[in-house]
């Protein structure tokens, strides 16, 4: 299996090159990738505007430009083709980042944080990308920044701004009945500005197990609304305003009987989250810069469960967050080598659910403080810090200190150090579920004695495994990092980027059994447990073919793992049996793979096209090398080859060709080798194939540059 | 019910050995313990345990429960002991973690006998059930790896035990057809291997 997908790998990579080798050489070389990077304007690593190449930390964008080419449509799609990215699914699909899983890496639309996860994982599938200006990915901890949440990194979404007078209606068909209608309005006269975008997705799903009752995507459709407006009140204060409305609504049929004797479960199921976000910036002079901001966001979810044959209700369930932000940010130039930031900011944050007793709330309190610093000409250096004082379980401090020093005209040297954390969320503390198919219980760390004892009085408990009081309060999860990097640019055509990563996670908060109740499940709650560090190296390179042609590839080498049990392992204290005769044999070290979804190796090739004539396309080869999927010799921990999924390659395809200004159409073919694991991989659809069409209609001829 | 009791060859060697050596000092020759592996042992009834020996490796009859003839007893998935509020006998039982070649001494002290709880605890102790696992089998019932049952029998020797099985077959349990309730082999059928040490000490690899 493994020898195939290094072959469907290499066979990509000998498909580009034959796309390269037919292309007709008459198009004149288009921009350079040196003044391409150059260009690139980023906000996340300062939450101010900063030239990319400035920067000592490692930030990747991938740029509008780039996104329409491939086709994408929604979050995940772009981001699961991003080296040293995974695509994983835990209750939702989310990513990984440097071995982190999806609830350890911040989402943001515009810098403002997206609320609403489920069991930690923020469903990418909620965020369209037709409006989207460029996707900033920074990784390494940027709590020193942005607070909880941020300890793998932060993903931040960048928006377009109102330019010129245009608007674009874009229709895309494809498998599975998947259609999407997006529409975007652009209107920016003297002060005033306008930009607006509505899409509606919908999809009938897919079933890659079709002997059982139910899809493995049931069909849903979303709407989405987004908008900014802007006004320029003087010279030197200008106002903001954006909101985001998304809803959508899914329906399934689960069976809880058994395959002979069926019963039939209709769901209904919505989801909807709305945000605003007033932003007022006046400039007191050329060197002091004040940003006022407000975001409040809510998410709402319901789900109801009724029973096919009566339509009496089996299970509902409701789901409301909300989340309020006040913040100011000052910026004072000192001079051209010497700049400072300083923020405060205020969080209140509430949930309200069927899983918990009350309605809950949060409040945190935060500074944080930037200092950019240009010694010398060579040097950039930037310090920070922020402090974040919660209502709930104390507060935390988070420096970063990152380095550039620029070698050579070809080749900086950048180094950081960082701290990041992620705060104990609602449901760690004050969960109270009980599975209402399955029966077993889960409590929240704060609620775990009374919830306990609720259950014993009720004659629930058989008995007790763990005394409750031993579990206490939890602490926030935090992570030391470590990167270094090469920045390479050997010549016009080619720039190459390397990092080293190390990241020592502390307190990481996992699930364990309290008790066992008379139903023979179990009761869980949240405690601090393990020690885990994950490290590596990624590699990134991309080299400009001439005629319009940029060829990039990608790897990711990756090691995490829990240092309790490589002790335990050290020790000789971990057993397996072996599979074919059940017989107990010591684990040897080197066998350990660490924990469990996390790829070593993961690599990507990209080739895209572009010529002035209109034309467009990509192939792109993505590789994801075996992970280990569960536990199947009983001892708890990856160590055997049937624990394994094999690694796979999915290779993506698109054509486009615009004719005039106003008419763009695209075809596409995701999963071309129809790579499916039903059992292993059911978030990866087959092979898909789309069509598209894009009207433009503009008052004067659009700049593609502004 | 099938058995493929290896014969002690140990004892066997022990008293031959022990009749020739009859006109020596008191050196007795040291022979190496050897384990004895039981398959399929049937514990299906609802009703009654599978009584067991260790001495001679084989069943002992239902109508002999009062007496002290066996050593350890199996129904589904509980495990009594020969003692306490099971039986008569003196037995008694820990479970220890290791390998079961490494463990050569019985510890002196942690024994327990059967109460309202048992001296040999399943789920947690020998055992794991999978239940609605998310992944891997679910409802099955795994022996733990590196867990070693230390017995008393019910006359005092020393005896370890491994669980290897509860599945007919000591199937693999990492296969799809293992995973599939329909295709899974039978449940309630012990395989299990031992070192029983007559001579009373609470020595697990050799005997005099």
């Amino acid at each position: 299996m493994k020898v195939i997908s290094y072959k469907r790998f290499l066979g990509a990579l000998l498909c580009m090159s034959f796309l390269f080798g037919i292309i007709p050489k008459k198009i004149a070389a288009q921009d350079s990738l040196a003044q391409k990077q150059l260009d690139e304007v980023v906000v996340t690593a300062t939450r101010s505007e900063r030239a990319l190449s400035e920067l000592p930390v490692p930030v990747t964008v991938i740029q509008k430009s780039q996104i329409k080419n491939m086709g994408s449509l929604r979050l995940n799609d772009v981001l699961g083709e991003q080296t040293g990215l995974a695509i994983v699914s835990d209750h939702r699909t989310g990513i990984q980042m440097q071995g982190f899983s999806p609830e350890y890496t911040l989402i943001l639309v515009d810098g403002e944080p997206l609320i609403g996860r489920t069991s930690g994982t923020l469903e990418l599938n909620r965020i369209a990308v037709g409006n989207i200006k460029q996707i900033e990915i920074m990784k390494g901890p940027s709590s020193s920044l942005y607070g909880s949440e941020a300890l793998a990194g932060v993903v931040n979404i960048i928006t377009e701004r109102p330019i010129g007078v245009n608007g674009t209606i874009t229709s895309r068909y494809g498998a599975n009945n998947t259609f999407d209608l997006g529409a975007t309005v652009n209107y920016k006269k003297n002060k005033l500005g306008l930009y607006a975008f509505a899409n509606r997705y919908s999809t009938d799903g897919y079933d890659l197990s079709t002997d059982t009752e139910g899809n493995t995507v049931s069909p849903f459709a979303n709407y989405t609304f987004q908008s900014r407006l802007t006004y320029d009140l003087t010279s030197r204060t200008k106002f903001s305003l954006s909101g985001r409305y998304f809803s959508e609504e899914q329906e399934s049929v689960t069976n809880i009987g058994t395959q002979d004797a069926p019963v039939l479960l209709e769901g209904t199921g919505d989801v909807k989250d709305w945000n605003v976000n007033p932003v007022l910036t006046h400039n007191f002079s050329d060197k002091l810069k004040t940003t006022f901001r407000f975001y409040g966001s809510k998410y709402a979810a319901n789900s109801l469960l009724k029973y096919q044959q009566d339509g009496t209700t089996y299970d509902e369930t409701y789901f409301d967050l909300t989340f309020n932000r006040p913040e100011i940010q000052v910026e004072y130039f000192i001079n051209a080598k010497n700049s400072f930031t300083i923020g405060v900011g205020r969080i209140w944050e509430s949930v309200e659910a069927t899983r918990y007793d009350d309605k809950i709330k949060y409040q945190t309190n935060y500074a944080y403080t930037q200092y950019e610093w240009q010694p010398i000409t060579k040097l950039n250096v930037l310090a920070g810090g922020r402090f974040d004082d919660h209502s709930a379980y104390g507060s935390q401090f988070s420096p970063k200190l990152s380095v550039q020093y620029d070698v050579l005209s070809w080749l900086a040297v950048r180094c950081s150090f960082g701290v990041g954390f992620k705060a104990p969320d609602f449901r760690q503390l004050y969960l109270n579920f009980t599975n209402s198919t399955v029966g077993y219980s889960v409590f929240g760390s704060n609620v775990l004695v009374e919830g306990i004892q609720q259950l014993e009085d009720q004659g629930q408990i058989d008995a007790i495994l763990v005394d409750p009081s031993t579990f206490g309060a939890i602490n926030a999860e935090t992570s030391t990092a470590y990167n270094f990097g090469l920045k390479l640019q050997p010549n016009q055509k080619s720039s190459i980027n390397v990092n080293f990563f190390h990241n020592d996670i502390k307190d990481l908060i996992d699930t364990k059994a309290v008790a066992r109740k008379s139903n023979g499940q179990q009761v869980f709650s949240y405690y601090n447990v393990a020690s885990v560090y994950t490290q590596g190296a990624e590699v990134e390179g991309s080299y400009s073919l001439g005629e319009g042609l940029i060829l990039s590839i990608g790897y990711q080498f990756l090691i995490a793992k829990d240092k309790g049990i490589v002790e335990e392992l050290d020790a000789g204290n971990v057993y397996a049996r072996d599979p074919e005769t059940n017989a107990t044999k010591r684990v040897d070290p080197k066998d350990y793979g660490g924990l469990f979804n996390r790829s070593r190796h993961m690599a990507n090739a990209k080739l895209f096209y572009e010529n002035q004539k209109g034309w467009s396309g990509s192939v792109r080869a993505i590789y994801r090398g075996r992970y280990g999927y569960a536990d199947l010799n009983n001892n708890t921990i990856l160590d055997d080859d049937s624990e394994y999924v094999d690694g796979y390659v999915t290779c993506n395809l698109s054509i486009g060709k615009s004719f005039q200004q106003w008419l763009k159409v695209q075809a596409g073919c995701d999963n071309l080798f129809n790579y499916k694991d039903a059992q292993y991989i059911p978030s990866l659809p087959g092979r898909l194939l789309w069509a598209s069409v894009t009207l433009t209609l503009s008052k004067k001829k659009v700049k593609t540059n502004q | 019910m099938k058995y493929v009791s290896k014969l002690n060859v140990a004892l066997f060697l022990f008293s031959s050995v022990l009749f020739s050596a009859c006109d020596d000092d008191d050196e007795t020759p040291i022979v190496q313990l050897e384990a004895t592996t039981v398959t399929d042992l049937n514990s299906v009834s609802a009703k009654n345990y599978t009584l067991f020996s260790f001495a001679t490796g084989a069943t002992v009859a239902n109508s002999d429960s009062a007496s002290a003839k066996w050593d350890i007893g199996f129904r589904g998935t509980t495990i009594i002991l020969n003692s306490g509020i099971s039986g008569p006998g003196n037995a008694a039982g820990q479970t220890v973690t290791g390998i079961f070649e490494e463990i050569v001494e019985a510890p002196a002290d942690g024994y327990a006998v059967d109460g309202t709880t048992k001296a040999i605890v399943g789920s947690g102790g020998w055992y794991t059930y999978t239940g609605e696992a998310p992944t891997g089998p679910k409802h099955a019932i795994l022996p733990n790896a590196g867990k070693i049952l230390i017995l008393k029998t019910a006359d005092g020797k020393f005896v370890k035990v491994e669980m290897i099985s509860y599945y007919l077959g000591n199937p693999n349990t990492t296969t799809a057809t293992f995973a599939d309730l329909a295709t899974r082999p039978a449940s309630r059928y012990y395989t299990f291997r031992f070192i029983y040490q007559p001579d009373g000490t609470a020595n697990l690899e050799t005997t005099r």
